[in-house]
């Protein structure tokens, strides 16, 4: 894995560390990781599997290839 | 210890298919003493898979994007929270697949997720296809749309 540096309130920080410390999480790298997974899924406004599916039934002009066809195709491909 | 999961349970997870109840009861079993495992290829599977749906004509690109930023999202964080591992393709496993390609005459991603279940020994391979090929020797392969299957999934994770 990569390190980066990034900036984050003092207060942020303090309590990132204190629920370390009551072993809520592992890793102030852990809380990032994770945060940057539900803020992409906040910014797509898609919080779970069932809206991601309400959401293509909605964007869909035709039914979707079935999941054993497409990934047959797939491999088909090479 | 684990499962495999087959590239066809993630797209039937993540998209509106039929039997995408079961694929989605699937994922939501999965715990870190009973993890799903899969390899990096699936990914780029899946990327295909969500391409082609747009050359068809089903979706637009910007759903098909949107459907894959949310399922690398949700991909992190399951292997964050453990319940999925993600084995990254090694020049071993590449070397490995030789064998399964030329004495069962597999395509290439059969023999390389067969190579990766062996390699990670798991307990059972989920595929909803039927006709998969790859030489699993002792790992039974299983079918979500075996009827019994929630009863032997659970049988199998109740085991460890």
């Amino acid at each position: 894995m990569t390190s980066i540096s990034i900036s984050i309130d003092e207060e942020l920080l303090e309590w990132i560390d204190q629920l370390i410390k009551d072993g809520i999480i592992n890793s102030r790298s852990e809380a990032v990781r994770g945060g940057i997974y539900v803020y992409i899924k906040e910014k797509i406004g898609l919080k779970n599997r069932k809206e991601l599916k309400n959401y293509l039934q909605d964007q869909q002009k035709e039914p979707f290839q079935d999941g054993v066809e497409v990934i047959r195709s797939v491999r088909g491909e090479e | 210890m684990g499962v495999y999961l087959d590239t066809n349970i993630f797209y039937t997870a993540y998209c509106p298919v039929a039997n995408n109840a079961i694929a989605d009861w699937l994922l939501n079993q999965l715990t870190p003493k009973f993890q799903g495992i899969t390899c990096e290829w699936t990914i780029l599977e899946i990327f295909r898979a969500l391409k082609k749906q747009v050359n068809l004509g089903k979706i637009d690109e910007k759903a098909a994007k949107i459907t894959l930023d949310f399922f690398l999202s949700e991909l992190g964080e399951m292997t964050e929270e453990k319940v999925l591992k993600i084995i990254p393709i090694t020049r071993s496993a590449i070397m490995a697949s030789r064998k399964q390609i030329f004495e069962h005459n597999l395509y290439a991603a059969d023999a390389l997720h067969a190579v990766i279940a062996l390699a990670s020994q798991v307990k059972l391979f989920i595929t909803f296809d039927s006709d998969f090929r790859g030489n699993l020797e002792i790992i039974p392969i299983l079918n979500p749309i075996d009827p019994a299957f929630k009863d032997k999934f659970i049988a199998q994770q109740e085991s460890f």
